[in-house]
């Protein structure tokens, strides 16, 4: 598959704050990318990176090849970005604001232009400023997803979205990645990142973290236990080796050894809890160990 | 696209900004024939009032035995030294605030930079809307001093459209510098009340410098005051002197025009390398 973009070490310091730090990533055309952290993970200051509106102290990054720095018109010739905060005339209309914002690109794809409208079915002849600000996050993804680029960049583009027109923009990025589209997504919105990315990069104080780390928490997790009682179970007598996390009438029990986890639950089941969950980890439960725990930690 | 999206928001208030300089003109012109008899029979009572050699002068301009040579002293006071360096250098500074910063305060500037045209040319874009929105009325207003005079009561004589484009030209210059400094300062201070304020606070401590007798050869407003129009407005100034000075040098034209240039330059360069 061809690299569309490449950031090779990538850094980036605002006085004090490290927001981007030896970060390396690259993006495959076709694919569809999800960028995942915390606020101040560095993810809108990688993505202004990508497209040359900031510029990286150390490290470079290249779209097509193109150096946001020193070719920054090839670069948005070659993009369409939707900004974090969503950034509209509010004095003109839906429709002059589509018809400016477009009208700097060389090709618009008018069936995906088509395609917004009808989704989102925005009143295209009120002022910006009668919108609410999911309709203008909505008109904001229309300008964003409607250029014939080879390369999408989203920043945040479920923010101020209910959950009625998330699932619209879920249903749509699905689409248009079916469609063959390369997409880089930053979001919070986990569930809805997951459905649509190929792959998710994580961040964590400007810094990458690497795909061996998200294995690791992705299997701690699936040999995690969570367990509810309705009353209380008295002791578990679960074997040595096993670890039990007790919070009034919910445990957390994980089991660190190479024994089966089967086992622990047939021995948990015994007590009939209320509840029961284990397996696969959740794309929540992943974020939560890399990010809520770590952040837990710090605190103490 | 963008000079048109600049003049559909800049077009209110050049309108407005034409309108107080008319009315200012009109009032200036409408209160001369008053001030003429008076002058003729207080001149030297009012020159002895004036706290400074070149009030005393201007004083005396406006009171010349010839009309002609009087009322071309009085306008190219009120219009050129009042009318445009107040009205001209505020609108300058209003909209210049709005090609940068107004932007960036709004979050707009982020949408307009991720679109595939180069920074120069967004900025070029807005700025020759916005210096045409501010030297337009200049010219309108200064050259509607022919048909003003022609027509309210009480005025003999009339001016040339030759010397108040001459004028013009200078005043324009001299407002442009301002709306030059203006783009420049918006590409580095984040809002458009810091800015504003910046210019305000200079033009300000210049006004200040130029009322002060002994200090005022360092204020800027010396390239635009009384004594500045009225040589021009008397037609005792060429073009070529205007631009190129007497001994074709550098005049005060090309100066202004240099320094416009560095600061558009300066703004552009900053203007390439500004960080969201």
């Amino acid at each position: 598959m061809t690299r569309l973009l490449a950031a090779e070490h990538l850094s980036k310091r605002f006085g004090d704050k490290q927001a981007l730090d030896d970060v390396s990533l690259e993006i495959q055309a076709g694919t569809a990318v999800g960028l995942v952290g915390p606020n101040g993970a560095g993810k809108s200051t990688f993505l202004r990176c990508a497209i040359g509106l900031c510029h990286p102290d150390a490290g470079g990054i290249a779209v097509e090849g193109f150096d946001a720095r020193r070719n920054p018109l090839e670069v948005l010739r070659r993009v369409s970005y939707l900004p974090g905060e969503t950034s509209l005339y509010k004095l003109m209309t839906g429709r002059e604001q589509l018809d400016f914002a477009l009208g700097f690109h060389d090709s618009i794809d008018e069936e995906v232009l088509e395609l917004c409208l009808d989704t989102f079915r925005l009143p295209l002849g009120k002022k910006v400023r009668a919108y609410s600000g999911g309709m203008k996050q909505q008109l904001a993804v229309t300008i964003a997803l409607s250029p014939r680029v080879p390369l999408y960049i989203l920043d945040e583009p479920h923010k101020a979205l209910d959950a009625s027109m998330r699932h619209d923009l879920r249903q749509l990025l699905i689409d248009l990645h079916d469609r063959g589209r390369t997409m880089l997504i930053s979001s919070h919105q986990l569930r809805e990142l997951g459905e649509v990315a190929d792959r998710l990069e994580f961040l964590r104080d400007g810094r990458h973290i690497e795909a061996r780390h998200i294995q690791q928490a992705r299997e701690t997790l699936a040999r995690r236990i969570l367990v509810g009682f309705s009353t209380d179970p008295g002791p578990l007598d679960l074997p040595a080796g096993v670890t039990v996390e007790r919070h009034g009438l919910s445990f957390s029990i994980h089991q660190a050894d190479g024994r089966p986890i089967e086992e622990i639950v047939e021995l948990v089941l015994a007590k009939r809890p209320a509840s029961l969950s284990y397996g696969e980890a959740s794309l929540e439960d992943i974020y939560e160990a890399l990010y809520v725990t770590r952040s837990d930690e710090a605190a103490r | 696209m963008i000079a048109r999206k600049t003049w559909q928001e800049v077009r209110v208030m050049t309108a407005v900004y034409f309108l107080l300089l008319e009315l200012m003109l009109v009032g200036a012109i409408l209160y001369w024939p008053d001030l003429a008899r008076d002058l003729a029979r207080k001149a030297g009572a009012l020159e002895a009032l004036m706290p400074a050699e070149f009030l005393k002068r201007m004083v005396r301009d406006w009171a010349s035995d010839d009309s002609d040579v009087a009322y071309r002293a009085y306008i190219a006071t009120q219009q050129f030294f009042k009318g445009i360096n107040v009205c001209g250098i505020a609108i300058a500074v209003l909209l210049g605030t709005g090609i940068i910063s107004r932007e960036r305060e709004t979050g707009t500037l982020e949408m307009l930079l991720s679109r595939p045209i180069s920074r120069a040319r967004v900025l070029w874009s807005k700025t020759w809307v916005v210096a045409l929105c501010v030297v337009v009325p200049i010219y309108l207003s200064s050259l509607s001093v022919i048909p003003l005079s022609a027509i309210l009561p009480g005025i003999n004589s009339n001016i040339p459209a030759p010397v108040l484009l001459e004028a013009s030209t200078h005043a324009s210059l001299f407002v442009l510098m301002f709306l030059a400094a203006t783009v420049l300062l918006s590409t580095f201070m984040r809002t458009q009340v810091a800015v504003a304020f910046t210019i305000g606070g200079f033009v300000i401590a210049q006004v200040g410098i130029y009322f002060i007798q002994v200090i005022r050869v360092g204020s800027v407003f010396m390239l635009s005051d009384h004594e500045t129009y009225s040589p021009i407005i008397a037609g005792n100034v060429s073009w070529k002197a205007l631009f190129f000075g007497r001994s074709f040098g550098f005049g005060p034209g090309i100066c202004l025009i240099l320094v416009i240039l560095a600061l558009f330059a300066g703004a552009t360069w900053l203007f390439k390398r500004l960080e969201l």
